[in-house]
């Protein structure tokens, strides 16, 4: 209370430090949040170049596209244990059973018996599938897996089916080629 | 596990293991450790897709299996390494290291092994021949024998391992009764490296040469074909049941090992690094894991075992030796007078100063070289107060501070208050500024899981954004290939090129330079990653 009209002026802390002394404005109030992406002072150092970092480069890039190709990629899709399999997730051959849990040793089991029984199957159908899949391109269930045939989910960037079909196509184009095809 | 670790984690998972395992990985790193049922249930996923994930992560490494909370009755609880997750941005770095040392044949092993997780010495034989085979020129073929030397050197100096066989529950007996007794219950795989048989190699009689997979067979049926040989290829190597996994811990210790050298070229010259490389090598196999500093070698021994090319003669080592002791980062430590002098490689040590000097650099730019000035002062000199930092750095007061400031807004500089009187007056405390380089390497590297992740997430926006343009040119590729297989005339070629117009063409050029320059970086920040993981990990040893 002694203090309050004398020490009025005083501050507990050293002034200075502040940054601007007494009497002169205030910095200026912020009105808008700060930017999302403030402004870089400086540019980040440009990329190392060479032929290891290109060669690493390239090893990625392929790694990425061959594990899309690899048993290990599961596919949410449907698992029809019948004539037609059409979930692409065979099991891994390298895989030994007994490395897994004993709960999952019966299905890892049951799972590559049944699933060497549907490549037999599988190969057998394959003609059958060829016939089917012309004749029943109006059924809904046909059209599903037509689709499940010629494309695989939305992530390979290859649509398996042209690279079978490159000599019809080269039938087809000398009809087109007036055409504006895309 | 960090928030930004888990969210890289679930990158990778989806990129190379799909959306299901992402689910279910994801879930197990966040839950810590759960059973079946619930790890079913939890996830709102079928039970087998949930079986299938689990099985191709314990596949890969990335998942453990154990006795549960209720003890050996209970059901079995599922575990997943957030580590061994992370170490898949690594994967180019030890294909490329396989290849440096072990030529083309050690690379196609490496690859092979990494991408399928676990396989049998035979299998990847006759994988990596065919693929070989499939490189070369029309009439040759690689024999089996030169891939099975390139694995077995590769089994020799350690970077290829058996894994462990899953113990069983009565596994406290002799070891004789091990493989015979069976359990109820199948419990996690021993450490790899207690195991003895680790790195033996197994005793197969394949013979043969790399196959030609013919191309000009109808493509299903032929593929078809194949996999049928392949699920009937049941002959009998001699090694069922021996599945080997790549030593990541070993090529973590060749990196540091090379980290080490370079940096030991940069700061000094060639031959300094040459005899740190020898020192490294020699103490390679006495040195355990972990060390703080390798075993002592004798000057004497490294006279002999530097490569002769050097042409070092025995003063001039000996001075080599003095100069890399005297020098201010400590890499070689003298630990003895015996046999002209005992020195160590003091792997901490060097590993610190790396992490230092990684730290020294982020600082430096992003913020500029004199707040970089300001962040060694304070890892220099611990702690000191604003106006001595001022004075010391030799930087204006009101640049000072602003600097300052920015530091410690940033997190990398940390504020220490020591009180003169209890009640912590303003006026009647001191302030010190001070850096602490443990808490802030912890802090960059989460700073670099984010940025991976960033980059991940960038590329696939790229990517997604640009999906139309990049299919349309893929079909007309494939179109290509297919009518210059069938032999068609050039100028039906040009008339299917021209189906992509030129901006397109530079629109697809533009997505694949930015989608090498997001790739690129990702293996450049990995690297950063290992440095300071490597430090992080060396503190923690040393306690």
């Amino acid at each position: 209370m002694a203090g309050r009209g004398r020490g009025r002026t005083q501050f507990t802390f050293n002034v200075d430090s502040l940054g601007f002394g007494r009497g002169e404005a205030l910095p200026a109030s912020a009105l808008v949040p700060s930017p999302l992406f403030p402004p870089l002072q400086f540019r980040p150092v440009p990329l190392p170049t060479g032929e290891e970092v290109d060669y690493m480069l390239a090893l990625k890039q392929e790694l990425r596209a061959s594990s899309k190709i690899l048993p290990s990629h599961i596919r949410p899709g449907r698992v029809k244990i019948d004539n037609r399999v059409h979930d692409i997730s065979l099991p891994f051959y390298g895989g030994h059973f007994l490395t897994f849990a004993i709960e999952m040793a019966f299905f890892h089991c049951w799972f590559q018996q049944t699933l060497e029984k549907n490549e037999k199957n599988q190969s057998e159908g394959e003609e059958d599938e060829e016939k089917k899949k012309t004749g029943e391109e109006e059924e809904e269930s046909g059209e599903g897996e037509d689709y499940d045939e010629e494309e695989f989910e939305e992530e390979t960037d290859y649509i398996m089916s042209y690279f079978d079909n490159g000599e019809d196509f080269g039938g087809d184009s000398d009809d087109n080629m007036d055409e504006a095809t895309y | 596990m960090t928030a930004q670790e888990v969210r890289l984690c679930a990158l990778l998972l989806q990129e190379h293991f799909g959306e299901v395992v992402e689910k279910v990985g994801t879930h197990l790193l966040r839950s810590g450790a759960l059973n079946l049922r619930a790890l079913a249930h939890e996830t709102r996923t079928s039970l087998d897709l949930v079986k299938k994930s689990l099985c191709v992560l314990v596949q890969h490494g990335m998942c453990t299996f154990g006795p549960g909370r209720r003890g050996p009755a209970g059901p079995l609880e599922y575990r997943v390494s957030c580590e061994r997750i992370l170490y898949m941005l690594r994967y180019p770095r030890y294909i490329y290291t396989a290849k440096s040392l072990y030529g083309d044949t050690g690379e196609l092993v490496m690859e092979e092994i990494l991408q399928r997780g676990q396989m049998t010495m035979s299998n990847t034989v006759r994988t990596v021949a065919d693929r070989l085979t499939q490189n070369m020129e029309d009439g040759q073929s690689t024999d089996y024998n030169d891939v099975v030397t390139a694995f077995s050197r590769l089994v020799e100096t350690h970077f290829l391992q058996r894994c462990p066989p899953v113990d069983t529950a009565t596994s406290k007996k002799t070891v004789s009764e091990v493989p015979e007794s069976p359990a109820s219950t199948i419990t996690q795989p021993s450490q790899p490296e207690n195991y003895p048989d680790c790195y033996k190699l197994p005793q197969i009689h394949l013979t043969g040469r790399g196959k030609r997979r013919r191309s000009d067979e109808d493509g299903d049926v032929g593929a078809r074909v194949a996999k049928k040989a392949k699920l009937e290829h049941t002959e009998a190597c001699g090694d069922e049941g021996i599945y080997w996994q790549v030593n990541v811990e070993r090529f973590h210790l060749h990196f540091r090992h090379q980290a080490i050298i370079s940096a030991v070229a940069s700061k000094l010259d060639q031959t300094s690094s040459e005899i740190v490389r020898t020192m490294l090598r020699m103490s390679e196999v006495t040195t355990p894991a972990n060390a703080a500093y390798t075993q002592a070698v004798s000057a004497n021994e490294i006279f002999r075992a530097v490569p002769p090319s050097y042409n070092i003669s025995r003063p001039i080592l000996d001075q080599y030796l003095t100069l890399l002791v005297d020098d201010p980062m400590e890499f070689v430590g003298k630990a003895g007078d015996s046999g002209g002098g005992m020195y160590v490689v003091n792997l901490h040590r060097a590993l610190a100063n790396l992490a230092r000097a990684t730290l020294e650099s982020v600082v430096q730019e992003r913020f500029g070289s004199r707040s970089a000035r300001i962040f060694r002062l304070l890892l220099r000199k611990r702690h000191l107060e604003q106006k001595q930092v001022e004075d010391f750095a030799m930087i204006p007061a009101k640049e000072a501070k602003d600097m300052l400031y920015t530091l410690l807004s940033e997190n990398l500089v940390q504020l220490q208050e020591i009180p003169k009187t209890p009640d912590h007056a303003p006026s009647r405390t001191f302030y010190l500024y001070t850096v602490n380089q443990l808490p802030t390497a912890r802090l960059l590297l989460q700073n670099c899981y984010k940025a991976v992740g960033n980059l991940i997430d960038r590329r696939l926006f790229e990517t997604k954004e640009n999906k139309r343009h990049l299919e349309k040119s893929q079909r007309i590729e494939a179109i290509l290939g297919s009518l210059q297989a069938s032999g068609a005339e050039p100028a039906q070629l040009a008339e299917v090129e021209e189906m992509i117009t030129a901006p397109e063409r530079q629109q697809l050029e533009a997505l694949r330079h930015h989608i090498n320059k997001l790739d690129s970086s990702e293996n450049q920040v990995d690297e950063t990653i290992f440095l300071l993981e490597s430090y992080i990990k060396s503190t923690s040893c040393s306690r």
